[in-house]
């Protein structure tokens, strides 16, 4: 599909933000006592465009922290359709950045590949993503430090790029082309050296998070299982259990269920869980394969940085460094590189 | 932290990055909240048992049914046969409505929470030492005090968020001293680790100062401008030598030697400590030996410097602010001074009963007398918490009548006569106090779940009914009261909040920007006491039928009797029954293996669990985490308490293991 592209003042942003809002149900990052959240939005007044990053992914609208499967009744041993069933209003989430799109694409292949989740698709589907590019990184950000990774990536309806003068707009999918169509009255056209321009922007930030998280070379030889036994249980003594890990990364993907009986009703849940916990691989017997948390450490990041794009062709690590923010142990993921290149494991990469 | 709500539903929580202390992170209880707010097992409308059956109520038949019920019991025994229990979890606003009923509706000071179980006797050993009894320091300053001593804590699982920190600290170079008897996670970051025999802190205290006091190692300029009584403590300590608190304690001299170079010698130090050092009969003797150990070395008062208990419960320290104690109204003012007592009856318009009144584990000793008729317990379940369970039943069972406000029908809400179901705190307004004294708002994220209604609300109702007004519109309104009555509230206010985040009291009026440590200039009561101690043995030594010391406490993934934690699928999947830890030397001795059932027996009961095997813990020494109803540690443990705070010793009884 060919691309469009279009060039939008910031004042006119806001306007295709407000037109937007009467339409789709709009969920763009908004500021809450001093943080920055993905949040439904009424107009374009709620909205933020001075954010790096949410603190939290947008997975927990397609994929909540806790879901009520079903109910069922066991007079009848029938399940019973939740009568809050959600709403399938179209969605539209304004501003992702480019390690949450990699994310989305990466669990849309995981939840709708050979195995469809239907919770995750009611949720998903008709869904607009607008990517917005980076023009800065935050400390903890290290997207492009792994190896092949760059600040583009496919797979939004529209993109929005920063400019001087105003934004760089692109529609990649029919989704997105029926937006600029509707709007075209707040678009102007593209000049080469707007793209100029983008390009070194990128360039620029590109090379900065490289430089500010040199182990490209260290997942690499991870990948290549060039990490000790004993190097994986001394980070993993700092682990306190929290989850917290997996509970934040956009690409993370476990759950675990449970029943509620009341009298002749069962409601079936699921909630996120977390391979770091023991009991997340612990079997009969209190048998655990991975017993260590070295080890589960160890396959922690074997998953998130091989074998998912092994077998789902997209980055199980898009480096957004949001594991890095919430560990009490000072051990997310680029916390670990830099432990790992430097050989040694008590020195913290601070934020 | 927030939650995410969809419709009238929690459905996720986000850690908040602009927190002052978590700066976005969350253990795995706070991770795990939505599992909680899934709402199953909460009550969700008033109980009455009849026939030892509950049948649902409204509200209005339940409250008219408890004043009718209380009424009757004061006419008959005075109001001093009345009781209640009030709630660390509950905020601030609701403690303090709780006292104000208990003093100014029903006439008794008859008012404690659990606070007595765990941190009174630093409230009684600070307030003889320093003034006042709370943190001296923030948890923010840990990161970079230069020596930490660790005593009777186990961060890592009970206070993550300050485990993280010292972690951190010791990461940068801090010299981290741990004392305990179990080697806790924190004890693979120590400078050193000294395993101490349970119940022997004061002779390691009194050692340690008397080796500093030996080496010249004291401050002597802050001994002189800030503190009293040197010469008392110097000749107290004499006998400690060395060789003498190997003898008690079990310590090496050497290690002794070098762990009080370390924490002398350092430009700062902190010291830290938790329930391993209160839960004693000598508990208040353990804590001001504790600050004298941080007087003769002048390692208070500054930053990253100072005596640090750390709070356990959300609120406990609140609860403790807002009078919910026998001898204290609001801020620590003493009920028993004439003019704190007529400020309050001005401001209320009743009178206040001017002496002192019950503690809990006096009201449950009181409720087996016969002294203590009828009694209200909002948000504990003393039937888990309490020291001999055995008793707190017998006792509980021969009250006329137990009110118990609650959230899940807990141990000790089946044996109520009415149950009232509460709000959590996702469903109300208010305060809390943290560990560091920082007021921090709570908001509604939900409506109330079923019929509950939030604390605040129960309490006024009923206060309504004792003919005390409580027309509050909201937690607002109960907060500028407190702030007009309390001189360490006084610039607390909900619009501060709003904008400033949180307040760490002392904070007097509305120009203070609140205090982030304590006793810079002076002590609250002028200059600091150096009260010796003596050691004394625990009320319950090894003998040659309880050969053990058994040893209580938490473990990460649950909370106090578990009526939370236990419902949330992630935590009780991690840890889902009780267990005992115990020596390989010691299980080797009766032929116990790792995972297998064994029978613990003390002289107040018995329990059966699964043995864990682990060097975590030293031979001669078991330890049961209290959680679990089903292996429940305080069947076992001694309700002797300590003479002062009352605290029971949770920390030390002798028990005997038997191979099933």
């Amino acid at each position: 599909m060919k691309l469009q592209i279009k060039k939008i003042s910031r004042e006119n942003l806001f306007k295709l933000i407000d037109s937007l809002c009467s339409e789709f149900e709009v969920i763009a990052p908004v500021k809450t006592g001093g943080d920055i959240f993905f949040n439904h939005i009424k107009n374009s007044s709620d909205i933020t465009l001075d954010y790096i990053n949410a603190v939290e992914s947008p997975k927990r609208f397609f994929f909540p922290q806790i879901e009520l499967m079903f109910k069922m009744d066991l007079n009848e041993l029938k399940t019973l359709v939740d009568k809050e069933e959600r709403k399938t209003r179209k969605k539209l989430i304004f501003g992702i950045r480019t390690c949450d799109l990699k994310a989305i694409n990466g669990v849309d292949r995981f939840f709708s590949g050979e195995r469809t989740d239907s919770y995750y698709q009611k949720l998903r589907q008709n869904t607009v993503v607008v990517n917005f590019l980076c023009n800065e990184c935050a400390p903890e950000c290290f997207c492009t430090a792994i190896p092949g990774e760059t600040l583009y990536c496919d797979g939004y309806d529209l993109r929005l790029s920063g400019l001087e003068d105003g934004y760089l707009i692109e529609a990649e999918t029919e989704a997105g082309k029926e937006i600029l169509k509707k709007n075209r009255l707040l678009f102007s056209e593209t000049e080469k050296r707007d793209f100029k321009l983008r390009e070194e922007n990128v360039k620029i930030l590109e090379e900065k998070i490289k430089r500010n998280n040199p182990f490209a070379k260290t997942i690499e030889n991870l990948r290549k299982g060039k990490v000790s036994s004993k190097a994986w249980e001394n980070i993993a003594l700092s682990c306190q259990d929290c989850g917290g890990c997996c509970y934040v990364c956009p690409v993370c993907t476990c759950y675990n269920t449970i029943e509620d009986f009341e009298n002749e009703l069962i409601k079936r849940y699921r909630y996120w869980d977390s391979c770091l916990f023991s009991g997340f691989s612990r079997m009969v017997h209190a048998y655990n394969p991975i017993p260590t948390p070295g080890e589960r450490l160890k396959y922690r990041f074997m998953h998130r940085l091989k074998y998912f794009e092994e077998r789902y062709s997209s980055a199980g690590c898009t480096g957004c460094g949001r594991c890095d923010v919430v560990c009490l142990g000072d051990i997310g993921t680029g916390a670990v590189l830099m432990k790992i290149k430097n050989k040694e494991p008590k020195c913290s990469r601070s934020l | 932290m927030f939650l995410n709500v969809e419709g009238d539903h929690v459905i996720g929580v986000t850690p908040q990055r602009s927190h002052y202390v978590t700066k976005g992170t969350l253990c795995a209880k706070g991770w795990t909240i939505p599992e909680l707010l899934r709402g199953h097992g909460r009550l969700a409308s008033p109980l009455i048992k009849k026939e030892d059956k509950f049948r649902k109520i409204s509200w209005e038949t339940a409250l008219d049914e408890i004043v009718s019920r209380f009424k009757k019991l004061i006419i008959k025994y005075g109001p001093e046969s009345i009781g209640i229990f009030s709630s660390a979890k509950a905020t601030n606003e609701e403690n303090y409505l709780m006292m104000k009923f208990a003093r100014g509706a029903i006439g008794t000071n008859n008012i404690d929470h659990c606070a007595r179980l765990c941190h009174s006797s630093t409230v009684t050993g600070l307030v003889k030492a320093f003034g006042s009894g709370a943190m001296t320091n923030s948890q923010n300053e840990i990161e970079d005090a230069k020596a930490i001593l660790l005593t009777g804590s186990n961060p890592t699982e009970q206070h993550p968020m300050v485990g993280a920190k010292i972690r951190r600290a010791v990461e940068k170079g801090t010299k981290l001293i741990v004392v305990d008897p179990r080697r806790i996670p924190l004890s693979r970051f120590a400078y050193l680790y000294l395993g101490q025999k349970p119940g022997t802190d004061v002779a390691w205290i009194n050692g340690m100062i008397k080796i500093i006091v030996d080496e010249g190692w004291v401050n002597e300029d802050f001994i002189k401008s800030r503190t009293e009584n040197y010469e008392g403590l110097v000749s107290a300590v004499k006998k400690y030598t060395p060789s003498e608190v190997k003898k008690i304690t079990g310590i090496p001299e050497r290690l002794l030697y070098q762990a009080a170079e370390a924490y002398a010698k350092s430009e700062t130090g902190m010291i830290v400590y938790g329930m391993g050092i209160t839960q004693h009969i000598t508990g208040t003797d353990n804590v001001t030996g504790l600050a004298n150990l941080a007087m003769v070395t002048g390692h208070i008062g500054k930053q990253f410097t100072g005596v640090n208990p750390l709070r356990g419960h959300n609120n406990v320290q609140g609860a403790c602010d807002m009078g919910a104690l026998p001898n204290f109204l609001t801020g620590y003012q003493k009920v028993n001074i004439k003019e704190v007592r007529e400020k309050f009856e001005k401001a209320w318009g009743v009178k206040i009963p001017d002496t002192p009144g019950m503690t809990i584990t006096e009201m449950i000793d009181g409720a087996g007398s016969g002294k203590i008729k009828g009694l209200i317990i909002m948000g504990e379940n003393p039937l888990l918490s309490d020291p001999h369970i055995n008793h707190v039943k017998e006792s509980l069972k021969k009250l006329e009548f137990l009110v118990v406000i609650e959230l899940f029908m807990t141990e000790t809400a089946e044996i109520a006569d009415v149950v009232l179901p509460s709000a959590s705190f996702a469903e109300k307004d208010g305060t809390f106090t943290n560990t560091d004294r920082a007021v921090q708002r709570i908001r509604q994220a939900v409506p109330e779940f079923g019929e509950s209604l939030p604390d605040w609300k129960i309490i006024s109702e009923l206060s309504k009914r004792f003919g005390l007004k409580m027309d509050y519109r909201c937690p607002e309104e109960v907060m500028d009261e407190i702030a007009s009555l309390t001189p360490i509230y006084g610039g607390i206010n909900y619009k501060r909040l709003e904008k400033e985040k949180y307040l760490q009291w002392p904070c007097a009026d509305k120009n203070s920007k609140g205090t982030s440590y304590l006793h810079e200039k002076e002590f609250p009561r002028g200059k600091g006491y150096f009260n010796p101690v003596e050691f004394t043995e625990p009320d319950e030594v090894p003998d040659k039928e309880f050969p053990m010391v058994l040893t209580t406490g938490r473990i990460y993934y649950h909370w106090h009797t578990g009526t939370m934690t236990r419902k949330v699928g992630t935590l009780e999947r991690e840890v889902s029954e009780g267990f005992v830890e115990i020596n390989p030397f010691d299980a080797g001795k009766r032929k116990i293996k790792n995972s297998e059932n064994v029978k613990i027996i003390s002289r107040r009961g018995e329990l059966v669990t699964k043995a864990l095997v682990t060097e975590r813990v030293p031979e001669g020494v078991v330890f049961i985490p209290f959680h679990f109803a089903e292996a429940a540690a305080n069947l076992l443990t001694n309700p002797a308490v300590d003479r002062e705070a009352k605290i029971p010793e949770f920390k030390v009884c002798s028990v005997k293991i038997e191979k099933m």
